[in-house]
């Protein structure tokens, strides 16, 4: 069956894993510009066309057109060349007797992780059960071009309320829209200029 | 790795102060940069920002042109 989605249309609300899949497609062939951290050390990373900031205070800086952010999720990032991986974790500590070795934000924005002109292959959202210090939730898989795979795990670390904190991870497109993830399996797809909410992004 | 309390409270200030989703977006940048240039917070030795330095910023922080 042929179908099509609208890309600047709204979806609030949805558990439908599929149409996420969906909507994820948009990803497929954008180009792999730089990771940022950005306050609270959320690492971002940027694809697609550089664009510059509408600040004139980030007037020296460029972003993706298309954005993912990994909010206070666990992230983890398994890079080709060479054979590595990068754990964005607080319940990971890995002892340097073990081949562990504490690595910067400086570091990973640094451009060396990724080869230049890797683009996306694949991106997929996975449900996930809880266990292991994480909580229900859609996780978020990356396969670049180069072999790197980066991946978005939602953390336990929900407040009581459900709806308590910020999204799982994020997508910022170039349609003036933003994907959205958590708490559990919801997600949305809505107007990035709308009015931020003080609770999760909506 | 990242810390959900500061994230929230970007989440917060920029509700307070009317930014979009978007501008809440790129003001976690604006205020990262501030950080590496140097304009650090008082809160703790990593130079976050309290409450009030938060705010401060998203005054100074300009709107999108549209």
């Amino acid at each position: 069956m042929l179908q099509s989605i609208d890309l600047t249309a709204v979806q609030r609300e949805s558990e439908d894993v599929e149409l996420l899949r969906s909507y994820l497609q948009q990803l497929v062939g954008q180009p792999f510009l730089h990771f940022r951290f950005s306050y609270g050390d959320e690492l971002s990373l940027h694809f697609g066309r550089a664009v510059v900031y509408n600040s004139p205070h980030l007037k020296h800086l460029v972003k993706g057109s298309y954005i993912v952010g990994a909010r206070a999720s666990a992230w983890s990032l398994r890079t080709s060349t060479p054979p590595s991986i990068v754990l964005g974790d607080d319940r990971s500590s890995i002892a340097p007797s073990n081949g562990g070795r504490a690595i910067t934000k400086e570091q990973v924005e640094s451009g060396t992780l990724v080869k230049d002109g890797a683009y996306i292959l694949a991106a997929e959202p996975i449900p996930m059960e809880s266990g292991g210090g994480y909580c229900i939730g859609i996780a978020l898989r990356l396969l670049l071009s180069d072999g790197c795979e980066f991946f978005i795990r939602p953390a336990a670390n929900r407040g009581a309320n459900a709806d308590d904190g910020p999204a799982d991870w994020e997508i910022f497109t170039p349609h003036d829209r933003f994907l959205k993830t958590g708490p559990g399996y919801r997600w949305s797809y809505l107007d990035s200029r709308a009015a931020a909410s003080s609770a999760a992004s909506a | 790795m990242a810390r959900k309390q500061d994230i929230r409270d970007v989440e917060r200030v920029a509700h307070q102060f009317g930014m979009t989703v978007l501008q809440r977006r790129d003001f976690g940048d604006y205020l990262e940069e501030c950080k590496r240039s140097g304009e650090v917070g008082t809160a703790n030795d990593r130079g976050d920002f309290t409450w009030s330095e938060l705010e401060e910023k998203a005054r100074k922080f300009p709107s999108d042109d549209d």
